[in-house]
């Protein structure tokens, strides 16, 4: 019997994984559209910081 | 634009009291405040302000203005949301917000936005909320004592003044015009900022 492992998203604010059954949203940077930037639910309660990856753009 | 063009706009933003914010300040809105008046009001920074709001119009271009709710609890973000949404495409949502718009399936008035944008994360925090439980992003214009929980990206302006909620639609507009390329310069708007203003209409005696 193989195992497969499953890849969760990571939050851009905390680094930690996004759980399927989290209140998170994802969008692509408002600026450049270029990075997909995901927002656990205890990230937007305490409206935590981004970060683009590719353009450097900081929210909310 | 020239920096001449671009000084006379910043002057005419000004007078509009855009960035004109409260007596209170709170944490999320600290790092958009410059400076306060001697009466106590803090002042929000015009560059942010606009450099936002470009980025709001790609924002909303991105995810197509026909799939964009506009809501609005406040009276005098009427007119402008209206005038707004009549230029862009977007949809508005005007007065109280239906619990349920974004979240149940089985209402009548069921909506599938790809983006929210709200007037006040207060006054319309019932679309917030359902905009997060949904996963939709919200785009919100905050003023200086507004918690911008659960918005995606802020736009640090006035939401209380009649002109300065016109300010902020018009140039919102305007932007998301020049990004279509439906105008070719800044100068080219079919409508003014008093076009996008709510208007007071005064009761006549009996």
């Amino acid at each position: 019997m193989s195992s497969s492992a499953i890849s969760l998203p990571v939050c851009s604010c905390c680094r930690r994984p996004v759980m399927p059954n989290d209140k998170c949203v994802k969008f692509h940077c408002p600026s450049c559209g270029e990075d997909l930037v995901w927002r656990c639910q205890s990230c937007r309660e305490a409206a935590r910081g981004y970060e683009c990856g590719s353009c450097g753009f900081a929210g909310p | 634009m020239s920096q001449q063009a671009e000084s006379h706009e910043s002057k005419r933003m000004l007078s509009t009291g855009i960035r004109v914010g409260t007596q209170v300040k709170t944490k999320f809105m600290k790092r958009f405040i410059t400076e306060t008046t001697p009466e106590g009001l803090y002042k929000l920074d015009l560059d942010v302000t606009l450099r936002r709001i470009s980025i709001a119009a790609r924002f909303i271009s991105r995810a197509g203005p026909e799939r964009t709710l506009v809501c609005s609890g406040r009276e005098n973000a009427n007119t402008p949301v209206e005038k707004f949404c009549e230029l862009v495409g977007a949809v508005p949502k005007l007065q109280r917000f239906m619990p349920g718009t974004l979240t149940n399936p089985s209402l009548g008035y069921y909506t599938e936005p790809g983006l929210v944008v709200v007037t006040d994360p207060q006054v319309d925090s019932q679309a917030v909320t359902e905009a997060t439980n949904a996963g939709i992003p919200v785009v919100g214009v905050a003023n200086t004592d507004n918690i911008t929980s659960r918005v995606d990206l802020v736009i640090p302006a006035n939401n209380r003044g009649r002109r300065a909620l016109a300010t902020v639609y018009w140039l919102l507009a305007r932007e998301i015009l020049l990004e279509r390329g439906d105008i070719k310069e800044r100068e080219g708007m079919p409508y003014e900022i008093d076009d996008f203003e709510t208007k007071m209409t005064e009761e006549s005696p009996e």
